[in-house]
């Protein structure tokens, strides 16, 4: 398990958010928390860690943020949660560049998982 | 021998009279005298013959024969006295012979003549001739003279006649026209005259320059036809114009005419034109009374066409209008004013199941069974025969063999008198299915709304959901690693619950939106449990016992799982309707192998069951055993997903109690093979 990564968790509802960024610093990771993806431009870093972005946002939504990202050529592992990951969504975001999608609400093993996991990819 | 010295032979004929004078003298006279006689005779044949000339030819040789005759017989006698003196007995023998020769010939000729002779009438008889000619001549000169009284007559008559001939010709009612063998008019009679615009003389006939004019003339055809005098000419060319129709226009005198012409001519015998003449009936009244009379046939005809054409038009309407109410699918039907039926089309007869003759004059109340329905439908009749308005009710008839059917009745009142109608015509729809149908559309709209708002709810749900979730979980991540105490099982069990809450959500969600079909290999006992989580909610509380049997086998199939998931809650909650909470209401869902080795799932109730008549039919759109409840769509969808599929699905038969439904799908292998 990594656990000095730095996670960055973007999300509009505060309680999630807040429930993210409890629980995975009792796991033991620096985490910084963002309410929507302009805070996350403002003050985010993009050279270490791993990004967990809520796709539905107002302003600017996850799949618009990681195609930005992207393109600024950022290659940060991106974690999308969506509490209804259809195929279509599924796809669109591995077009963008997204690494992972988790589907709301989520266990915190699944999550561990997945930060596990694009981190391996991330490294290699 | 020269003839002197013949002479000098011989001895003059005297010596035989010895000289002697007085017997010499004797001779020599009486020969003169007959010498004188013959030479005269035949002077008198001579004149005789000349004078005479109707003698024939014949007859004149013999009579200058019998002068020839004659004069010989004189010359002999003369010779006779020369040969006195002078002895010349051999010429006096050739000329003897001469006379003999001659004399034999006329002999032979008038011997000849004697029968001609003897036929030759004699003097009275002749007489009597010349006076019968006397008398012919007589009796011819007073024919003459009769003959010459005659024809006097004659011409006078004759004269008479030409002059009424003359009198007809000029007051006829045709037009006629002479004309000589130039071609040249040389006569026209009043009629034709004044056709063509001529002023005549007192005598009758017309200057010079009017007896030639020029034509203008049109054809039957209406083209026109460069003539001049054109029917004299076709006359004078030795043809007969025979009722040729022309219009002509003078323009010497500005007269035109429409005229048919007749023409011909008098030849003579060498075939030579003598005098030909043209008649010329005037048919420009006949041609107006022509034209009015066809405007008047026209007329009458279009008339009558058109009283035809309608007559025509009202059968053909009376027929259609008579086909289109039997026709109709919907119900057409007539009532008088006491509400006795006058009319029923085949739709209504249909519904009702009974013939006109059986329906004629009824009331409603007479083949509606349902007492209060008849008296809804007859008070609706009154009120638009009261009323005298077009209105609509909505009408509901219960049929034995037809069920409850639901109208959309118009009805209208007719033969409007002193205000009130006697009686009404109704046509009326059967609208039950059609209501069914925006019952139906009023769910599915109601459906797809739900769907959308599921998703919004999932959603919103879901966040707290994954809050409380994550929360709990970092509680216990907090807790001491090796801490088994009090909080460790209510945390989980919240942990477990929110995420069974999370479950629920998106199973529901999914199942409500539909989503996107896809089709991937599936288990079905994985599909059945899911359904069955979401189907069975609230089964247990309703007293339902419910028993699921997996076959050991893992059905895999090649399916949208979400569709099939659709299929079977579909299948469950009919079975929980069907037995509607009754005490020991049981169901079993099973799901294994069918015969053909098709994976097979079955839902078994013990509610009341399909009738063995409906089973197949359940199956079909708005065919509904739960009443007003049923949409009737459900199996359908259900069909046509399992259909879908390559799967079949139906309701078994001969089920003791309850129903038994199942449907059949196509393993992944068999996907695979096929």
């Amino acid at each position: 398990m990594i656990t000095t990564s730095l996670v960055q968790v973007v999300d509009d509802d505060e309680a999630v958010r807040t429930s993210l960024v409890f629980v995975l610093n009792a796991v033991g990771f620096e985490v910084s928390g963002y309410s929507d993806a302009k805070d996350l431009l403002a003050r985010g870093q993009f050279d270490r860690g791993v990004l967990i972005c809520d796709v539905r946002m107002p302003g600017m939504n996850g799949i618009e943020l990681a195609r930005l990202l992207r393109q600024r050529g950022s290659t940060i592992p991106i974690i999308l949660t969506s509490g209804n990951a259809r195929d279509s969504l599924k796809s669109e975001a591995m077009s963008v560049g997204i690494n992972a999608i988790l589907e709301k609400p989520v266990e915190l093993a699944t999550i561990l998982a997945e930060i596990e996991r694009v981190m391996l990819d991330y490294s290699k | 021998m020269n003839w002197r010295s013949q002479y000098e032979m011989f001895m003059p004929h005297g010596m035989c009279f010895l000289w002697r004078p007085e017997l010499m003298a004797l001779h020599v006279i009486s020969d003169a005298l007959i010498a004188l006689a013959y030479f005269a005779i035949p002077f008198a044949i001579l004149r005789f013959v000349q004078g005479r000339d109707d003698l024939r030819p014949r007859h004149q040789q013999i009579a200058l024969l019998f002068a020839a005759f004659i004069a010989f017989c004189g010359l002999t006698h003369l010779l006779s006295i020369y040969v006195l003196w002078v002895p010349i007995y051999i010429i006096e023998g050739w000329l003897k012979a001469v006379t003999a020769i001659v004399s034999i010939a006329t002999a032979i000729s008038l011997t000849r003549l004697v029968p001609h002779a003897l036929r030759l009438p004699s003097a009275e008889s002749m007489r009597a001739e010349i006076a019968a000619h006397r008398e012919t001549m007589a009796a011819l000169e007073a024919a003459r003279a009769a003959l010459a009284a005659k024809v006097n007559f004659t011409e006078d008559a004759l004269r008479e006649s030409e002059k009424k001939f003359r009198s007809v010709v000029e007051h006829m009612s045709e037009g006629l026209m002479i004309f000589d063998q130039q071609g040249t008019i040389t006569f026209h009679n009043c009629a034709s005259a004044e056709l063509h615009g001529i002023e005549r003389g007192a005598d009758g006939l017309f200057s010079q320059e009017q007896r030639s004019v020029e034509w203008l003339g049109w054809d039957n055809e209406g083209a026109l036809v460069p003539i001049v005098n054109w029917p004299i000419e076709r006359v004078l060319r030795g043809e007969r114009v025979h009722d040729q129709y022309l219009h002509v226009e003078r323009s010497d005198t500005g007269k035109s005419f429409d005229a048919v012409f007749n023409g011909s001519g008098i030849y003579g015998a060498r075939g030579d034109l003598i005098l030909g003449f043209v008649t010329l009936r005037d048919i420009g009244h006949e041609i107006r009374a022509q034209q009015v009379r066809a405007a008047l046939a026209e007329k009458v005809d279009r008339t009558e066409s058109e009283l035809r054409m309608a007559e025509q038009h009202r059968h053909q309407s009376k027929a259609l209008l008579a086909t289109v109410i039997e026709a109709m699918p919907g119900l057409i039907y007539a009532k008088d004013r006491s509400g006795r039926m006058l009319l029923a089309n085949k739709a209504t007869l249909d519904l009702i199941g009974k013939n006109w003759t059986q329906v004629e004059g009824k009331r409603d109340n007479e083949f509606i069974d349902d007492p209060d329905q008849a008296a809804k439908v007859m008070a609706n009749d009154r009120r638009v025969m009261d009323t005298g308005a077009i209105q609509e009710h909505e009408e509901i008839v219960d049929f034995p063999n037809k069920g409850s059917r639901v109208f959309l009745s118009t009805k209208a009142p007719f033969g409007h008198l002193n205000g009130v109608a006697s009686g009404m015509v109704g046509v009326s729809i059967d609208i039950t299915d059609r209501k069914r149908l925006a019952r139906e559309l009023l769910h599915v709209s109601r459906r797809s709304a739900m769907g959308e708002m599921a998703t919004a709810i999932a959603h919103e749900i879901n966040q707290p959901l994954a809050s409380i979730a994550l929360s709990i979980e970092g509680s216990l991540a907090l807790l001491d690693k090796d801490y088994d105490g009090p909080l460790t099982a209510p945390l989980a069990l919240a942990k477990a619950q929110s995420m069974r809450a999370g479950a629920i959500i998106r199973r529901l969600r999914s199942f409500v939106s539909g989503g996107e079909e896809m089709k991937r290999p599936e288990n079905l006992t994985v599909i059945v449990d899911e359904a069955c989580s979401l189907a069975l909610l609230g089964a247990r509380e309703s007293g339902v016992t419910t028993e699921i049997v997996h076959d050991e086998a893992a059905l895999e199939v090649f399916v949208d799982g979400i569709q099939i998931e659709q299929v079977v809650v579909n299948l469950v909650r009919n079975a929980i309707d069907a037995m509607d909470g009754a005490d020991g209401a049981k169901l079993r869902v099973e799901t294994g192998f069918s015969e053909d080795g098709m994976a097979m799932l079955s839902v078994v109730d013990n509610g009341p069951g399909v009738s063995d008549a409906i089973a197949d039919r359940v199956f079909e759109a708005f065919v509904s055993t739960k009443g007003v409840k049923g949409m009737g769509i459900g199996l359908s969808i259900c069909r046509t997903i399992i259909e879908n599929h390559g799967g079949k699905i139906w309701a078994d038969k001969d089920v003791r109690t309850g129903a038994k439904f199942r449907f059949t799908l196509p393993t992944v292998d068999r996907k695979v093979t096929t």
